[in-house]
């Protein structure tokens, strides 16, 4: 039976994982806004003449986009917005395509509590969570312990616990003035997010009876241009032999295109590369040793002098191409097999 | 002197839209992920539009560019190979306009797509029931789903929140295709014709008070009317009145015909002397910047994810066309006018066969693209997911070669789209043919036919089916075959 205390026996060691990704087609993360463009078009059979960004709510006279996600920093006293790939957007990439190669469709109500109201969704999602967490071999356990388990107030006899994966991002860094392209015309914008180049596509559905567009169908939205590059920084508490797997098949899966970042991958976006790639194993000197401990590579003082571990604890530097040899202890931890049988 | 063909045709909807459940689908056998790498072949320019600029003699639309490349946006071929599929599987109609309401001197008719319309007030109240069977209508059988929608995805608008079970991820992920530089440009004989100032040319404009996009219905005495909404009176101070053909349903779903571009747009510039354009509807021509005939894209990827066997088997059927090679899809911009013939070339595969647990690695697969007929489509499985008439319908319509015929819209002119047939010569017309006029006169197809028949010497483009079939190539066009 899964055992929700985590660190029971303290963090031993934690597992430091840096990707840079490149996007290989346009990346979509979206906010929920929609901001304005205007297009001075002499007439409605132009388009894409002196075009400007702005990012605030339309009036009669402008067109809507949906926009492209950024944050707010202070840089010298002032406040200024920036895009970035939010974490959350990377997790529930790397949570989503995990569930769905190792729970069983049957228990996907242990993995979202029910609403309050909903009592027969609330008693699937107990019903759920006990017979997924009985047996290692649900897949639930593995999810559970890298991504967390909630549970409501009312479910305290459930376990629940903090995720030992944790993400950050960091910022697109283009420099200058970086303006929106919209087929080929360059769009200026104004008092907004500018540290990445930037795409408006346009979406036109096309009735099928008419072939003309469809009434209300006509849409645009800011996505990132392919070949712009960001950090992420992953990190993993307690790792497990299974988690170095894992991070292995990720990897290659996000290479292959069949697990993508962000939204809209029915139009190709969101396919990345590993462009780099570091796995360091920080490790307190009395450690649980990792199974396929003979897999990693030389312990070491570690390359971040500045680190509040640097000098306490040791490092193993673990070259990435080792990672998908530790796939027979992610079998073994939930049950998948590898068919070999391939045509 | 025959006509010739209009530029698109339809393809008649079944008698109800083939559905399942997912789990039907989900078990119609082993799931295969992975990618194919595929390149686009223009047969005629291929144009989609991005920048336009005007001129006061004409306007320039440039190719589609993403950055500075220029570019098929996937949401094209998606949606090129979408409605394909959803007219081959009898599919629902998943995009369409909801309604065409009815507007003072301009629609006479109102109607909604998959709802009857009742006028809120009108001097001639006409019920309309809905042009598509609401069966067709996305999401209209709770608990299944099109062929169409299980592999591409369907969101039911407006009811995501009762209803989440009905949207459905894409299990087909197209990328966009680029292009080199090189391969587009602008040529003298590559344009559309337009009209200066009004929509543009050859935009549909679906009525029922026609028979062109309707299945025919009944015939209406109509009273002209000023635009005080005075009758307006003949030189014998008689209220003049005219038919007006009324359709009731949509004939299908529409798809263009493939014809060489040049040899098209030439019969529309006013040199051709064919075509006439007035001092208020001046030829404003759009010169169209295009993927040359010949030239392929780069290759580029569509993925897919967890697709049964056969679905997988029918994908690759709809990509390619082939064996028979008899078909090619169109895509892009003025269509009505040849541009956007295209093919798919497969260049290569990597796959794998899904089972729970660890993935297995993506391998290079050899495809082979199984053939339309019933032996073959028995053995990948698609016996029941395929409409036999709309296959025959789409190999009329998509037929390649395109032999060389011209396909132009009737022209606006007496005889033509401009006649305006009196209620009076209706009448006589129909005399003539030992037929009887009543008002109003709720007619069948066959009897609709016989109408138009006997209205031909008088006006043409009335009946859409017979139009087409009294044209010049039409005995070709019929004998095409999947």
């Amino acid at each position: 039976m899964y055992n929700d205390r985590l660190y029971a026996d303290g963090v031993h060691s934690v597992l430091l994982v840096e990707w840079e990704l490149l996007c290989k087609t346009p990346l979509v993360i979206r906010n929920g806004h929609q901001i304005a463009y205007a297009d001075s078009a002499p007439t409605k059979k132009t388009r894409y003449h002196n075009l400007q960004l702005k990012w605030k709510d339309k009036t009669n006279q402008e067109h809507e986009v949906a926009a492209l996600h950024y944050g707010y920093e202070i840089c010298d006293g002032k406040l200024s917005s920036y895009h970035f790939v939010p974490p959350s957007s990377i997790r529930g990439a790397l949570r989503s395509w995990s569930i769905h190669h190792f729970v069983l469709p049957a228990l996907y109500p242990a993995l979202n509590p029910a609403p309050k109201d909903d009592a027969d969704g609330a008693a699937a999602h107990k019903a759920c969570v006990r017979q997924g967490l009985a047996q290692r071999d649900t897949g639930l356990e593995l999810i559970s312990s890298l991504f967390g388990l909630a549970a409501d107030e009312s479910e305290e006899e459930l376990p629940s616990n903090a995720g030992r994966l944790q993400i950050e991002t960091v910022k697109f860094t283009g420099a200058g003035l970086q303006p929106v392209d919209v087929s080929g015309v360059s769009m200026a914008s104004f008092d907004g997010p500018d540290n990445v180049r930037r795409v408006m596509p346009v979406r036109n559905p096309l009735d099928r009876i008419t072939h003309a567009s469809r009434e209300g169908g006509l849409h645009r939205f800011l996505e990132v241009t392919h070949g712009e590059t960001f950090k992420v920084h992953l990190r993993i508490i307690n790792p497990l032999d299974c988690d170095l797997a894992l991070l292995g098949l990720w990897v290659r899966e996000l290479n292959d295109g069949m697990l993508r970042i962000g939204a809209l991958s029915s139009i190709g976006r969101g396919r990345m590369e590993v462009q780099q790639q570091t796995y360091e194993l920080w490790r307190r000197t009395n450690a649980p040793k990792l199974q396929g401990c003979a897999l990693l590579g030389d312990e070491t003082d570690g390359s971040r002098p500045d680190d509040i571990l640097s000098g306490l604890w040791k490092c193993h530097v673990i070259p990435p191409e080792t990672l998908l040899e530790f796939t027979d202890y992610l079998k073994e931890f939930t049950g998948g097999s590898i068919d070999a049988s391939l045509s | 002197m025959p006509h010739y063909p209009n530029p698109f045709d339809f393809v008649p909807f079944p008698s109800a839209p083939i559905l399942r459940t997912e789990e039907q689908f989900d078990a119609l056998g082993e799931k295969l992920s992975g990618y194919l790498e595929l390149e686009i072949k223009a047969l005629t320019p291929v144009h989609v539009v991005g920048r336009v600029e005007g001129g006061a003699a004409e306007h320039q639309s440039f190719f589609f560019r993403q950055g500075d490349k220029p570019c098929i946006p996937a949401s094209s071929i998606r949606g090129c190979l979408r409605a394909f599929t959803e007219a081959l599987t009898a599919g629902w109609v998943s995009q369409a306009t909801p309604k065409y309401p009815k507007e003072y001197r301009g629609r006479h008719v109102g109607f909604k797509t998959f709802e009857t319309d009742v006028p809120k007030q009108s001097r001639r109240r006409r019920t309309s029931p809905p042009a598509v069977d609401p069966a067709f209508n996305p999401g209209a059988s709770p608990g299944e789903l099109d062929v169409a929608s299980y592999l591409f995805g369907t969101v039911v608008e407006g009811k995501q929140a009762e209803h989440e079970e009905q949207s459905h991820k894409s299990k087909v992920l197209v990328e966009d295709a680029y292009l080199p530089l090189e391969a587009i440009t602008f040529d003298k004989v590559w344009w559309a014709p337009d009209i200066g100032g009004r929509a543009f040319m050859g935009g549909a404009k679906p009525s029922a008070s026609n028979w062109w996009y309707f299945e025919p219905a009944e015939v209406w005495k109509r009273n002209l009317s000023d635009k005080n909404g005075c009758p307006m009176l003949d030189r014998f101070g008689r209220k003049q009145r005219v038919a007006e053909f009324i359709g009731d349903h949509f004939r299908g779903r529409k798809f263009y015909y493939h014809q060489d571009p040049a040899a098209c747009v030439r019969m529309y510039h006013p040199d051709s002397k064919f075509w006439t354009y007035s001092v208020k509807k001046p030829f404003h021509p759009v010169q169209l910047e295009s993927m040359l005939q010949d030239t392929v894209t780069q290759p580029f990827r569509l993925y897919l994810d967890r697709i049964p066997r056969p679905l997988f088997l029918l994908l690759l059927r709809v990509l390619l066309l082939q064996p028979g090679a008899t078909m090619r899809h169109k895509l892009g911009y003025a269509k009505a006018y040849g541009y956007g013939s295209i093919e798919f070339a497969l260049k290569s595969a990597r796959l794998r066969t899904v089972s729970f647990g660890i993935p297995k690695t993506l391998k290079p697969w050899k495809l082979v693209v199984g053939s339309w007929n019933e032996a073959a489509l028995a053995k990948s499985e698609l016996t029941d997911l395929i409409d036999r008439n709309a296959l025959a319908w789409l190999a009329r319509i998509l037929g390649w070669p395109h032999e060389g015929i011209i396909f132009l819209y009737p022209r606006y002119k007496a005889q033509e789209f401009q006649q305006v047939v009196r209620y009076g010569q209706f009448s006589q017309k129909l005399t003539e043919q030992g037929m009887t006029a009543r008002s109003p006169m709720m007619v069948t197809s066959q009897e609709a036919r016989a109408v138009a028949e006997a209205l031909w010497d008088l006006k043409r483009p009335i009946e859409f089916q017979l139009y087409q079939e009294k044209a010049e190539g039409w005995d070709i066009i019929e004998r095409r075959s999947p």
